[in-house]
């Protein structure tokens, strides 16, 4: 299993437990589309800690789950880019946007209810 | 001294073998942090191009040493169709959206030396190497020539 | 003198303490630094930049004028790189940014890219 995903109210938790082929990177993004449409989750936070590798490919994979989830009404954060692996995605200049990160799992949470918040005062 | 160690890539499972293999040489040749995650991640981007375009080849990842020197050579080979526009491949256009897709601008951009050899006949071969000197008075010197 | 192992060295280390201490602001204070040349400039860009990533901020302080204009040629994107002028400054300007939740968060919200 490398993937653990769990629920906390609006949230999807999704913790990556290992280093993930592309086949289980392509499975994560359909597998959390699949939960935020039928929860109706207002936020994702995904914890990459575990990700001693951060490609092209996992950076666009990353950033179609945060579209996607964002088409349907959630926002999507995610924690633990090892610094490594920051480094190596700064100097790769891969283009993330629109991603969005915290620290951890705790200022995620803190970013999210910020964020829906903003959105419930935005549009009802 | 050791050996070089050759990775076959045919399925993307192959992908994380080929990125463990070049960050445990990295290590074991002693390359501090953050080179050995640079070098993995440039191997995942070749490696992963050779899957995604071509469905088969290899990697081979040879170490060296010399007197004042250390590093590894990373050679990504297939007998795919070849990249017809080489130039497109490998232009850097600062925007990380160049490169046609294939992350080898950015691969280069993690790498010491890259060299890219395609063509219809012999497939593609990419070469890219990282190293480092031994000792920091070396280093330091090398920077300033570098500069100069 | 800043040099390029030197600068490695810093990078590791600050990213490594925002990890351990949960740092969310961090701020590197460059007083008595004269000059640094591109290549060390550039690395301190991309610490900054990596920083970032891992869901932290980062403040230059005591830029001299020559480094400044050094990062100016560099063109490097000042939008996304917070400078003050002093340490104390920097250290107030942190405090700030930290204490974010309690205020007005518009500036807090996780982006990656300016």
């Amino acid at each position: 299993m490398s993937v653990a995903i769990l629920r906390q109210g609006e949230y999807v938790i999704a913790s990556i437990l290992s280093d993930l082929s592309d086949t289980e990177v392509l499975e994560l993004r359909h597998e959390l589309a699949e939960m935020v449409g039928r929860h109706r989750s207002r936020g994702i936070v995904i914890d990459v800690a575990a990700l001693d590798v951060i490609d092209s490919f996992v950076a666009r994979a990353l950033r179609s789950i945060v579209l996607t989830a964002r088409l349907r009404g959630a926002d999507t954060v995610i924690v633990g880019i090892q610094p490594d692996v920051a480094i190596a995605m700064v100097q790769f200049r891969l283009n993330l946007e629109p991603l969005r990160v915290a620290l951890d799992l705790d200022e995620a949470i803190a970013l999210l209810d910020r964020l829906t918040q903003g959105d419930a005062v935005d549009g009802g | 001294m050791e050996d070089e160690v050759r990775v076959a890539i045919t399925t993307d499972a192959d992908l994380v073998t080929a990125r463990a293999e070049g960050r445990a040489m990295a290590e074991r040749l002693g390359f501090p942090r953050p080179d050995p995650t640079l070098i993995a991640t440039a191997i995942s981007e070749v490696a992963r191009n050779i899957v995604v375009h071509v469905g088969r080849g290899e990697i081979v990842l040879k170490p060296f040493e010399d007197a004042g020197r250390y590093g590894v050579v990373v050679i990504a080979r297939d007998d795919g169709p070849g990249i017809r526009d080489v130039e497109a491949a490998v232009r850097d256009d600062y925007s990380g959206k160049g490169g046609l897709g294939l992350g080898l601008p950015g691969a280069r951009r993690l790498m010491d030396d890259f060299e890219i050899d395609s063509s219809a006949d012999s497939g593609t071969t990419v070469t890219m190497t990282k190293w480092r000197f031994r000792d920091e008075l070396a280093s330091l010197r090398e920077e300033r020539r570098r500069r100069a | 003198m800043l040099d390029s192992a030197r600068a490695r060295q810093l990078t590791e280390q600050l990213l490594g303490a925002i990890r351990e201490k949960r740092a969310t602001v961090v701020v590197i204070d460059i007083t008595g630094v004269a000059t640094i040349d591109r290549t060390v400039a550039n690395h301190l860009v991309q610490t900054v930049e990596a920083s970032r990533l891992m869901g932290a901020r980062t403040i230059l302080t005591g830029l001299s004028s020559e480094i400044a204009q050094t990062l100016v040629d560099l063109d490097v994107d000042l939008g996304m790189m917070e400078t003050v002028g002093d340490l104390q400054g920097g250290i107030e300007e942190a405090e700030r940014l930290a204490g974010y939740r309690a205020a007005d968060a518009s500036d807090a919200d996780g982006d990656v890219a300016t």
